[in-house]
């Protein structure tokens, strides 16, 4: 049975209160972690670090909502709070390891991918997330978040600050790539 | 969906019947029920250091200001815009004046004197005869005194030498 949670506004009216402060943001992590963490995870590929980014997020959460501003909805803040930290934690690895050029960085991610202890290159769903890490970082968002958690375009244009049109083509691109990625490298 | 392409459809599918629809990748068992935890253990790990840290006054304490600094603060800028503009004098002594207007001189007869040298008019005009003296015919000595008589006011009106348009720069 799936579980019911308060809405965000509620949650937010909650948050305000010194007394109940607490209690709302232990809700709000309850209510959007695994979400969170997927979208994380299929950004930075290890657990470990989707588990940084994660906390990360919700910490961020709990220092700036006193400033959120109430004409955005904490969904699509907190969603764009984890794609920013994701692209800011992958860039931050790719320097330490000094990967530059874009087949620099498919060789790094590949690996991460290969690194996983469940990875096995013969099923399906391996080959798409190894097609998937061709995609540039802000293309590889528009299809996750299409893709994998079925996001309208309206909601992802609040998260990620595009035009719904721009959202629409880069999906549509992200989509063709991934096809053609699975088809001619990986013989699907 | 209409949108994903065939393989990208078949695969969803696929993923689907697999209970993947988040994708390949595995989680620790009991990573979810613990996380809420590990968060908000951190949370009050900051706030207990520091009670004021997450609050608006607590950011705004980070730095001091000087005792009373606001209750002066626009009194000191209402000073500032209301003084009166002080003129100050670059020369004060009598001879730093008498110098500053030799130099001054001087650098009027170069232009003069260089304008005359460099004169662009028709040569035939050039040649025509000229009421008024040219002053490349007075000697640097006599244009120092001139100056310096200027400097001290006691310019000699009657003097030949000097052409007119100088004397009255000079009167001015």
């Amino acid at each position: 049975m799936e579980r019911s949670f308060l809405s965000d506004d509620e949650l937010l009216l909650l948050f305000r209160d010194p007394v109940t402060k607490q209690k709302a943001f232990s809700q709000v992590i309850d209510k959007y972690k695994e979400k969170l963490y997927w979208h994380i995870r299929r950004m930075v590929l290890i657990h470990e670090d989707a588990d940084d980014v994660l906390q990360n997020v919700f910490i961020k959460m709990w220092k700036g909502l006193d400033q959120f501003r109430e004409e955005s909805k904490l969904y699509s803040w907190l969603y764009r709070i984890a794609s920013n930290e994701s692209i800011t934690h992958l860039n931050r690895i790719k320097k330490q390891k000094q990967v530059e050029t874009d087949e620099e960085a498919y060789s790094f991610l590949e690996e991460k991918v290969k690194a996983d202890s469940y990875f096995d290159a013969s099923k399906v769903e391996w080959k798409l997330q190894l097609a998937i890490q061709a995609l540039p970082e802000q293309q590889k968002l528009v299809f996750n978040l299409r893709y994998f958690d079925d996001m309208p375009y309206q909601e992802m244009s609040e998260v990620l600050g595009v035009s719904v049109g721009a959202l629409k083509a880069s999906y549509h691109h992200a989509a063709k790539k991934v096809q053609d990625y699975l088809v001619n490298e990986l013989n699907f | 969906m209409n949108e994903h392409n065939d393989i990208l459809k078949a695969l969803r599918q696929q993923m689907k019947e697999h209970d993947q629809h988040d994708g390949p990748f595995h989680v620790p068992e009991d990573y979810f029920p613990e996380l809420e935890n590990k968060i908000l253990a951190t949370v009050s790990d900051e706030a207990a250091a520091d009670p004021m840290i997450f609050t608006n006054e607590g950011k705004r304490q980070t730095f001091t200001v000087p005792d009373g600094y606001f209750d002066d603060l626009g009194q000191n800028i209402l000073k500032k815009t209301t003084s009166p503009a002080s003129v100050r004098r670059l020369f004060t002594s009598k001879w730093q004046q008498i110098a500053a207007a030799t130099i001054t001189g001087l650098i009027v007869l170069s232009g003069i004197y260089y304008r005359e040298s460099s004169d662009s008019r028709p040569i035939a005009i050039q040649n025509q005869p000229n009421s008024t003296p040219a002053i490349r015919n007075i000697s640097v000595n006599e244009l120092t005194d001139f100056v310096e008589d200027a400097a001290t006011g006691n310019i000699k009106g009657n003097d030949k030498k000097i052409p007119l348009t100088l004397i009255n720069f000079f009167n001015k």
